[in-house]
């Protein structure tokens, strides 16, 4: 304590804790280092810290968990970020995916014959949705060629790279495939 | 004072950056983030869960359960304030899936089996463990976020799902209890007992 | 009656090792947990452009964490579905269409693996394709990197 005791009235706790915490004004200072009171309550405080964060020995965690931990990050922000072929979030990807249900009249399109049933992301028409699918459409990206609307596996109105992510998305879910339904062209 | 305000100011910037960075998929500053709080992260598990293997578990499930809110992570007070839930459910479902037996003092006192022990069972028999633990479950757990975590307010209020007024309030109400208990003399006459 | 006994005797020495057994099996405490790497290897006739494997746990308790890319141009973490993360299936996919993996044995990926005691996993090949798209004969399997001494 310094100088003449405090006449002005106490703060109250929270400011107190406040000024323990770094914030507090000038006046509030002036008055704590004249009260033994406010003093004594930033004592209190200061033991409070002191017996409350007593923590246990640190744990040492082991390399190969912090390894795959960090993998972890390393794979999460590949699946965000657009990589060379454009990549999308996987939870996104799979989210479009999953949401798109419909049926695309392939054929149909080009050569007036009745729809056929073609699942959503079987670019190659073999009758599954797999890598080759996503490699098939990059290729034809590569290549400049016009891509027809089925295509468009993320219905977002254009053929890019996110299509590719989007096939690639479904090829690897291991939750139910969307169902293939009919849809008239 | 105003250092330790900057310091803390220039903290919470560098991780608003880091979390903005990370949602865009940056890599390095989603394992910035995963370094920066791993050990609190652990250290907090093993507080509540009283095992290193238990905490380890607590460990993956949290940081695997971090990274899935990326991208569009929103970042409120802190990593802190969202990881802090986070680290006590997951240490509850640790608990119950080992299935921890109830220790006798808790099965005396009618307490949960899988209660944590967020309060830190190391604690001296002193005075001052005693006028804490005589605070109600929510003004303990105020005030040992406060003060023994070292989380701002606000951080608390995030971490407990409760509006900043209620935090202030329990805190007051906390801190005038244990301040009328030190200057109690029958309190006082008590001493420590270690 | 000789030969009664010494058949009640052969009965007791077996459940004596049932129960010793027993004992020891129970006292042994559950099993320790670790965490570790498996590696993906595929080898192909023709460069590889694409590939898409299914891995899961054939026995033992263990479920995958997160995985790491591997040899180039397979060197980004591949496609997988967040969803496998704490599964006990996963399935993996990458692909370039501008660059391949040349012929032979190649790592394309690694599995960061969570076990608690002994576990063993099976690897499908599912799918690989060369640049131009189509398919090609490959054979995927996996691999426990040698530990350090």
């Amino acid at each position: 304590m310094s100088g003449a005791p405090s006449t002005d009235p106490c703060p109250d706790e929270l400011t107190l804790e406040a000024l323990a915490a770094g914030q507090g004004d000038p006046a509030v200072r002036a008055h704590v280092a004249g009260c033994s009171a406010c003093s004594e309550m930033l004592e209190l405080m200061a033991e409070l810290g002191r017996e409350l964060s007593v923590s246990p020995p640190p744990i040492e965690v082991p390399a190969a968990q912090d390894r795959a931990l960090r993998a972890a990050a390393a794979a999460r922000a590949a699946a965000i970020r657009p990589r060379r072929t454009g990549r999308r979030a996987a939870v996104v990807v799979a989210a479009c995916a999953a949401a798109v249900l419909a049926l695309v009249a392939v054929r149909g399109l080009f050569t007036g014959e009745p729809p056929h049933r073609v699942a959503t992301g079987d670019i190659d028409g073999d009758g599954r949705v797999d890598v080759v699918d996503a490699l098939v459409l990059a290729r034809a990206l590569d290549r400049g060629a016009p891509m027809p609307g089925h295509c468009d596996v993320d219905r977002d109105g254009t053929v890019d790279r996110a299509d590719v992510d989007a096939i690639a998305g479904l090829a690897v879910s291991i939750g139910p495939r969307p169902a293939a339904r009919e849809r008239q062209q | 004072m105003i250092e330790s305000g900057l310091r803390e100011a220039t903290s919470i910037a560098e991780e608003r950056a880091l979390v903005d960075r990370a949602n865009l998929g940056d890599e390095r500053a989603l394992e910035a983030l995963y370094r920066r709080h791993r050990d609190w992260v652990v250290g907090l598990a093993c507080r509540f869960t009283g095992s290193r293997d238990d905490a380890l578990d607590v460990l993956q499930e949290t940081f695997l359960y971090f990274y899935s809110k990326f991208p569009g992570f929103t970042l409120t007070s802190s990593v802190r304030g969202f990881l802090y839930p986070v680290v006590k459910h997951k240490s509850i479902s640790v608990l119950r899936r080992r299935r921890k037996l109830v220790d006798l003092q808790a099965y005396r006192e009618g307490r949960d089996a899988h209660e944590l022990r967020w309060y830190p069972a190391d604690l001296s028999n002193s005075q001052l463990s005693r006028m804490i633990g005589g605070l109600p479950e929510g003004h303990r757990e105020v005030v040992w976020l406060r003060f023994g975590l070292d989380l701002r307010l606000e951080e608390i209020a995030d971490a407990l799902g409760i509006p900043l007024g209620t935090v202030k309030s329990r805190l007051h109400n906390a801190l005038k209890s244990l301040r009328s208990a030190a200057e109690d003399p029958a309190v006082r006459k008590t001493g420590d007992a270690g | 009656m000789k030969r009664r006994l010494a058949a009640l005797g052969g009965v007791l020495v077996v459940l004596m090792v049932f129960v010793l057994a027993a004992r020891g099996a129970r006292s042994a405490g559950p099993p320790a947990v670790r965490f570790r790497t498996v590696d993906v290897y595929i080898e192909s006739s023709r460069p590889l452009a694409a590939y898409q494997v299914a891995i899961r746990v054939e026995s033992g308790d263990a479920t995958f964490l997160s995985v790491e890319g591997g040899e180039q141009p397979f060197a980004e973490p591949p496609y997988y579905d967040p969803a496998a993360q704490g599964d006990a299936r996963i399935v993996l996919a990458a692909l370039d269409s501008q660059r391949t993996l040349p012929v032979g044995r190649h790592r394309v990926a690694t599995l960061h693996v969570r076990e608690a005691g002994v576990a063993r996993y099976d690897i499908e090949l599912v799918a690989a394709a060369a640049a131009d798209a189509k398919r090609v004969a490959a054979h995927a399997e996996l691999e426990s990197p040698k530990e350090a001494p």
